[in-house]
C-alpha cells in the first residue's frame, strides 16, 4: 500500500503470463455470452415449437438440454432467457460503472466536507441489498425488468465507488500531479485526464465483478417472480418452473441451472484473474 | 491460554472505559442508520409508484373501495405526517392491519421471527468454524495443489446462486435419497429432531455460499500472520507450522474476519429471503415475498424496517466482538469519528 507509485508504474508495464483464472473465466463467460448473442440468428428450435408428444423429456439427440412441460426446447429457452439476464445486467452494469466512477472521483477530489458525506453516503448505500430494493421498487411499480434495473444499479454505484474512491486518492497524491496543477490545470481536468486512466485497470475489473453479481441478483428476483414478467424468458424463472417438476424431469432444473452457474463462474474467475493481472503489487500477497 | 503471550497484546479488560464509549458510538450509528433507511423505505414504497390506495386496492377495485382505504389509511393526510404517525406506530407496536389477509402485522410478524432466526443463525454457526478450518488449511498449502484444489471449490461456491443450490439438495437429499423433507418447517417446540431435519437443507443450502466467501479472507488473513514474527517465535519454541497456525493464528485472522462478516450479514439475509421461499418456510422472508405479490404497502413497509434492523443488530454485534477482539479498533473509531 505504501509505495503505490511503484504498484502503479509495475501495472503500466510488464504485465506478465496471462494467469490461468484470466483464460478460463474468458472461456466460461465467452461460452455463455456467445450462445446468447447466436440466439439472435439461431436458435436449435423456434421459441413457438411446442413438441407436445415430447413434453418434459430428458436430453436428446434433437433436444440437448430435453423439454420442458410445454414441449419447448429447453436449449432455445436457456439461450433466449440469456438474453433478458444479461441485457439487465450490462444496463444496471453500465449505470453503476459511470456514477460509481463519478461518485468516486468526487470523494477522492472535491473539497474535503463534501469529499467526507460523498464517501459516507458509499458506505450507507451499500448498507441497502439490493434485493430489498428491488423488492420494494416491485411493490411499489409492479415487477418487471424497470425496478430490476433501477435497484441492481443503485446498489452497484456505492459498491463502485467504495472500491475506487482508495485508489483515486493515492493517484491524486503522486508527484505529476502536483506539476501538472503547477502548469494551470484544474481539478475537473486532473481527474478526468490523470486520475481517471491511472484507475483504469480497476475499474475493468470491478465492472467484470458487477457481470458476474447482476446475473446472480438478476436470475434471482426472475426466479422470485418478481423480475421479468411472461411471456418473456429469463433464466431465474425457468429455474422456478422447473421446481414442482423436480422428481420427473431433474433435466429441467439442472442445465438451465449449470449455464447461470458457468455464466456467474465465468465472470468472477475473469475479475479475479484480471486483478492479478493488471495488479500485480496486490496480487502478490496471494501467490507468493 | 498461551496464545496471549504471543498475539498483539490485549487489553487487560476487555469492558473498559473505551470498550463503553465505544459501544455508545455504534449504537449511535445505528440509531442514524436506522432513521435514514426508514426514510429511503418509506420514500421507495409511498411515492415512486403514485397513489397507495390504489395499488393497494388492486386493479379491479371500485372507487368507493379505494376512497375507504384510503381515509382509514389515513393516506390523504400530509406525506410528513404519514411518516411520522408510521414511525410511532413502529415504536409503539401498533403495526396496522393487512388489507387482503385481515391480520395485525405486528403480531404477524412475531410470528414469523423464529425460522428467519434459526435459519440465520444456524448458518453462522455452522459456517464460521468451518470456514475458519479451511481458510486455514488453504492458506498452510497455497503453494500446492491441495490449496489450488480448495481455492477453486471456493470460486465454484461463490458462482452458485443460492436457489439453485437449495434445488439441488431438494432433488439429493430428498428425492433421490429421501433423508430429509424437501420443504415446511417444524417449530423446535413442537419436535426437537423434527426441527433440525427440517432446516438442515435450507441451513447447507446457504451456508456453502457463505463459507466460500469467508474461507477466502480467513486464508487471506492466514497467509499474512504466516509471515508475523510469533509464528516465527512458536515455531522456535518447536511447534509445527499448522500447530502455530491453529493455536495462534487462527486467532488473530479471526480479526479481519469479524469485520467482514459485517458486510457478509446483508448478503446473508437476502439470501435468507430466497432460501425461505424454496423451502417454503413460514418466516419474515416468506411473508415478504406474498406481500411483495400481493403488492400490500404498509405490511412491506414495516416488515422491511424490521428486517433493516435485524440487519443493523446483526452488524452491532459484529462491531462489538471486533472491538473486544482488536482494542486498536476502538481507539480508532473514537477518535477517527
Amino acid at each position: 500500500m505504501d509505495n503505490e507509485p511503484q504498484k502503479l508504474a509495475r501495472a503500466e508495464r510488464g504485465r506478465g503470463q496471462i494467469p490461468l483464472q484470466v483464460i478460463l473465466g474468458g472461456i466460461f463467460a465467452g461460452f455463455v455470452v456467445g450462445a446468447v448473442l447466436l440466439s439472435f440468428v439461431w436458435t436449435p428450435w423456434g421459441p413457438e415449437f411446442f413438441d407436445v408428444s415430447n413434453r418434459l423429456t430428458g436430453p436428446s439427440a434433437s433436444h440437448w438440454f430435453g423439454t420442458d412441460h410445454l414441449g419447448r426446447d429447453l436449449l432455445t429457452m436457456t439461450m433466449l432467457g440469456g438474453r433478458a439476464s444479461l441485457s439487465i445486467t450490462l444496463i444496471s452494469t453500465a449505470i453503476g460503472a459511470i456514477f460509481g466512477v463519478l461518485l468516486a472521483l468526487g470523494a477522492a477530489g472535491a473539497p474535503p466536507p463534501i469529499a467526507a458525506s460523498l464517501a459516507r453516503l458509499a458506505d450507507i448505500g451499500i448498507a441497502l441489498p439490493s434485493i430489498l430494493i428491488a423488492l420494494a421498487l416491485a411493490t411499489a411499480l409492479g415487477p418487471g425488468s424497470g425496478s430490476m434495473i433501477i435497484a441492481i444499479s443503485v446498489w452497484f454505484v456505492p459498491v463502485t465507488a467504495r472500491v475506487l474512491i482508495g485508489p483515486a486518492r493515492q493517484v491524486l497524491a503522486l508527484d505529476f500531479i502536483e506539476a501538472s496543477r503547477s502548469q494551470g490545470r484544474g481539478q475537473f481536468f486532473i481527474l478526468l485526464r490523470h486520475v481517471m486512466p491511472n484507475i483504469a485497470p480497476l475499474i475493468i475489473v470491478q465492472i467484470s465483478i458487477m457481470f458476474g453479481a447482476g446475473v446472480l441478483i438478476e436470475s434471482s428476483l426472475s426466479f422470485l417472480g418478481v423480475g421479468v414478467q411472461p411471456p418473456i424468458p429469463s433464466w431465474g424463472r425457468t429455474l422456478s418452473e422447473a421446481q414442482p417438476l423436480l422428481s420427473v424431469a431433474p433435466h429441467y432444473l439442472l442445465l438451465p441451472g449449470a449455464v447461470i452457474v458457468v455464466a456467474i463462474l465465468g465472470f468472477n474467475l475473469l475479475g479475479d484473474g484480471l486483478r492479478v493481472w493488471l495488479d500485480p503489487q496486490q496480487s502478490r500477497r496471494g501467490t507468493d | 491460554m498461551g496464545a496471549v503471550a504471543f498475539g498483539p497484546t490485549p487489553p487487560p479488560s476487555p469492558i473498559g472505559e473505551s470498550m463503553f464509549r465505544y459501544l455508545l458510538k455504534s449504537l449511535a450509528l445505528l440509531g442514524v442508520s436506522a432513521v435514514l433507511g426508514s426514510l429511503v423505505i418509506f420514500m421507495l414504497l409511498r411515492t415512486v409508484g403514485g397513489d397507495v390506495a390504489n395499488i393497494i386496492a388492486g386493479t379491479k377495485a371500485s372507487p368507493e373501495t379505494v376512497n375507504a382505504l384510503r381515509e382509514s389509511l389515513g393516506l390523504n393526510r400530509p406525506l410528513w405526517e404519514q411518516y411520522f404517525g408510521w414511525l410511532g406506530g413502529f415504536i409503539t407496536g401498533d403495526f396496522g392491519t393487512s388489507y387482503a389477509a385481515g391480520y395485525a402485522i405486528g403480531s404477524e410478524i412475531a410470528r414469523r421471527v423464529e425460522p428467519t432466526l434459526a435459519l440465520t443463525m444456524g448458518t453462522l454457526v455452522v459456517s464460521i468454524p468451518i470456514a475458519l478450518a479451511i481458510g486455514t488449511y488453504a492458506a498452510l498449502n497455497h503453494r500446492r495443489v491441495r490449496g489450488l484444489v480448495v481455492d477453486a471449490t471456493a470460486q465454484v461456491g461463490i458462482g452458485l446462486p443460492p436457489f439453485f443450490l437449495a434445488l439441488v439438495l431438494v432433488l439429493l437429499f430428498s428425492l433421490q435419497l429421501g433423508w430429509l423433507p424437501a420443504t415446511g418447517y417444524v417449530y423446535f417446540a413442537d419436535d426437537p429432531i423434527g426441527h433440525f431435519r427440517s432446516l438442515a437443507l435450507p441451513i447447507t443450502a446457504l451456508s456453502i455460499g457463505v463459507v466460500a466467501n469467508l474461507s477466502r479472507f480467513v486464508r487471506s488473513a492466514m497467509i499474512e500472520q504466516l509471515g508475523e514474527d510469533y509464528i516465527r517465535m512458536a515455531r522456535a519454541k518447536g511447534r509445527t507450522l499448522r500447530g502455530a497456525a491453529v493455536v495462534h493464528g487462527v486467532r488473530n485472522a479471526a480479526i479481519p474476519l469479524v469485520s467482514v462478516s459485517a458486510v457478509q450479514v446483508a448478503t446473508l439475509v437476502t439470501g435468507a429471503v430466497i432460501v425461505e421461499n424454496v423451502f417454503v418456510l413460514p418466516g419474515l422472508g416468506r411473508l415478504l415475498l406474498t406481500s411483495v405479490l400481493g403488492r400490500e404497502v404498509i405490511v412491506v413497509q414495516s416488515l422491511m424496517l424490521v428486517i433493516l434492523l435485524f440487519i443493523l443488530v446483526l452488524n452491532l454485534f459484529a462491531d462489538v466482538i471486533y472491538g473486544i477482539l482488536d482494542p486498536r479498533i476502538r481507539g480508532r473509531e473514537v477518535s477517527g469519528g
